[in-house]
């Protein structure tokens, strides 16, 4: 058995792939949230995926990273990704990204910006997956005005990131956007997105045969493959998938999710899509390859030692 | 003219009322987000209500604070009701409320009620107005399982507050919840809800005929307004509606809503008790429309936007969340 478990906000990513697909595809496969977790006494054995860190507080990773430590016990019957504490937060990688020299641009908190913070900037919020909230701003007028915005909204400034814009097109302008899943131990190319729009999405991609030929390339010959198993060791993430581009020749990530969606970035019907989906879900179910198929482990919950970390 | 502020969550309170009941109330009156005001240039003179600073973070409510300020600052131009500055949040008010003797329960953060709290207890979120979370609690046990399992759903903890449960049924176990508006210097009777479930909501409400006059007595009566009056004005709410319990002379104020819902769909109510709820409506209107009429007529004036408020916001809401706390 393999368990992606996730938040209840951030629940669906893994049902949805498998929706999608011959039901024999996904045989041994659940998603769960972690209350549901919490709540089953004892679970198989088998290998669980901690996804979610970046959309759980401080009290949500403790709690789950105590899920851990229990299931831990357990070592020769459980293979565990993702450790919910140890994995490196979105502002914490791209900072480690820049101080290293592996990214040329830079991100922060909307509360704590620099004085040679380089415009233009866009803002985006940590805790979620939805890419820029505001068009490119150019000084810090602008700034200023998208982030009151922003907080007027209701988004909290400690969760608001200032990143620096990076102009990664080519001399067509068109820009180019990849993204690979890791598996455990593989890592496997997922999709390229060229579009003419800096913020490249489904939506705004371009749809031709070249384009077609040339995200075709990417997945089947993953040449990235070294680069980017570095680069999730950095960030001590072992399920997740990376976006990414170049710049002159030089991989720039633009942030690694531990829960992605799948699914929804490939077009229901096509062929190569389906393989990519069964191939994502095979990788999957092989993370329990040498677990033992019978067999439980008992989950307790510490209510008072989470009541005290909420009162902290 | 008025201008009626709210936050994205808040929204759509004053727009349902103007869509269900009176297309004619929003000829005058608009329905606004706070953040809208981020990109517009002038603003029309009038009345501002100031809605929802209970939901708001503490930046944003420092954010709202700024804005209020500027526009006060127009003076005979606008009149305004809830400062967000001065508007108590749900805890807050129920401290305030048990603190000047007007509740006997009180509530508490997480890092209260243990050893203090008097069971049963249920858990509420401060931010919102959808009442408990939880059923009763009868022993810290069953509090800490329930904190637990709504911290792991993703509950902020500094939203978690933990609540009284403070009995107020009658001798045949009926509760009685009251709600009524203030709209400035009114106090407008809105509704007795009668149900045998302490948790009193719309949709378990068990009118008879006794209930249904009484209700209408109420609304008509406005018996309590003198004693609500001071409790409005304790928690700096001008425009916002009470839930409250009266029992044996006394009142018992569960929340004080800066953002109430005034009338849900007309089949809601039992049959034809509409037009008795229309009533709550009029005199609503009536009063806002006064308070409008009041302010000295003129053109939109403008409201330059400081791009720096928000970093003030930040420092400023940063501030007040520490002393808050």
């Amino acid at each position: 058995m393999v368990a992606l478990v996730s938040t209840p906000a951030g629940f669906g990513q893994l049902q949805g792939l498998m929706a999608c697909v011959d039901r024999r595809h996904s045989r041994g496969l659940i998603e769960l949230t972690y209350p549901q977790l919490m709540a089953r006494g004892d679970t198989p054995s088998g290998a669980y995926v901690f996804a979610d860190r970046e959309r759980m507080n401080p009290v949500q990773q403790r709690i789950a990273a105590s899920l851990w430590d229990q299931l831990a016990g357990a070592a020769d019957r459980v293979r565990l990704l993702n450790h919910p504490m140890g994995q490196l937060g979105r502002l914490e990688l791209l900072a480690i990204l820049a101080k290293s020299g592996v990214n040329d641009f830079r991100g922060f908190l909307a509360s704590d910006l620099p004085e040679d913070l380089r415009y233009p900037v866009f803002v985006r919020c940590e805790a979620d997956h939805d890419g820029p909230r505001t068009d490119l701003l150019r000084d810090r007028a602008e700034l200023g005005r998208e982030l009151s915005r922003l907080v007027l909204e209701g988004h909290a400034p400690a969760r608001l990131l200032v990143v620096e814009y990076l102009d990664t097109s080519d001399s067509n302008g068109v820009f180019r956007k990849f993204g690979a899943l890791r598996i455990g131990n593989k890592v496997l190319a997922h999709h390229l997105m060229l579009s003419k729009d800096w913020n490249v999405k489904h939506d705004s991609r371009i749809w031709s045969d070249d384009a077609d030929r040339e995200a075709r390339e990417y997945i089947a010959q993953n040449p990235h493959e070294q680069d980017l198993k570095t680069l999730f060791e950095v960030a001590a993430i072992e399920y997740g998938r990376i976006d990414y581009s170049f710049l002159d020749g030089r991989i720039q990530v633009w942030e690694i999710n531990d829960n992605p969606s799948f699914a929804s970035l490939m077009p229901r019907k096509r062929p190569e899509a389906q393989a990519k989906r069964v191939r994502a879900l095979e990788t999957l179910r092989s993370l329990s390859d040498g677990l033992p198929e019978n067999g439980r482990i008992a989950i307790g919950v510490d209510f008072e030692a989470i009541c005290r970390w909420l009162a902290a | 003219m008025l201008t009626y502020l709210t936050t994205k969550e808040g929204a759509g309170s004053l727009k349902r009322v103007v869509q269900r009941y009176d297309a004619e109330f929003g000829t005058w009156a608009e329905e606004r987000l706070y953040s809208s005001l981020a990109s517009l240039c002038q603003v029309p003179r009038g009345l501002w209500v100031f809605c929802d600073a209970q939901r708001m973070g503490p930046e944003q409510r420092a954010l709202a604070s700024r804005i209020y300020a500027v526009l006060k600052a127009e003076g005979s131009g606008v009149r305004l009701l809830n400062d967000p500055g001065k508007v108590l949040s749900r805890y807050e008010q129920l401290r305030a409320f048990r603190e000047h003797g007007i509740n006997g329960f009180a509530a508490y953060r997480l890092a209260e009620w243990e050893g203090r709290a008097r069971f049963p207890v249920f858990v509420r979120i401060e931010k919102d107005h959808d009442g408990p979370r939880t059923p009763l609690l009868h022993t810290a046990d069953e509090l800490r399982e329930a904190l637990a399992f709504m911290a792991m759903r993703g509950f902020e903890p500094e939203s978690l507050i933990v609540v009284e449960f403070s009995d107020s049924a009658d001798s045949s176990g009926r509760f009685i919840k009251y709600g009524t508006f203030r709209v400035g210097d009114r106090i407008i009777a809105r509704h007795a809800i009668p149900s045998f479930d302490w948790n009193t909501k719309i949709s378990n409400a068990q009118y008879d005929a006794a209930m249904l006059q009484l209700e209408q007595d109420y609304i008509e009566g406005n018996p309590h307004a003198d004693l609500l009056m001071p409790i409005f004005e304790l928690a700096g709410i001008e425009y916002g509606r009470i839930d409250y319990a009266y029992l044996d002379g006394r009142i018992s104020a569960w929340e004080i809503n800066d953002n109430p819902n005034w009338l849900p769909r007309a089949d809601a109510y039992p049959p034809g008790r509409v037009e008795v709820h229309l009533r709550l409506l009029r005199r609503c209107k009536e009063a806002l429309r006064e308070l409008a009429q009041r302010v000295e007529p003129g053109p939109p004036f403008p409201l330059s936007f400081d791009p720096d408020w928000v970093w003030e916001a930040m420092r400023d809401g940063q501030t007040e969340a520490e002393l808050r706390t």
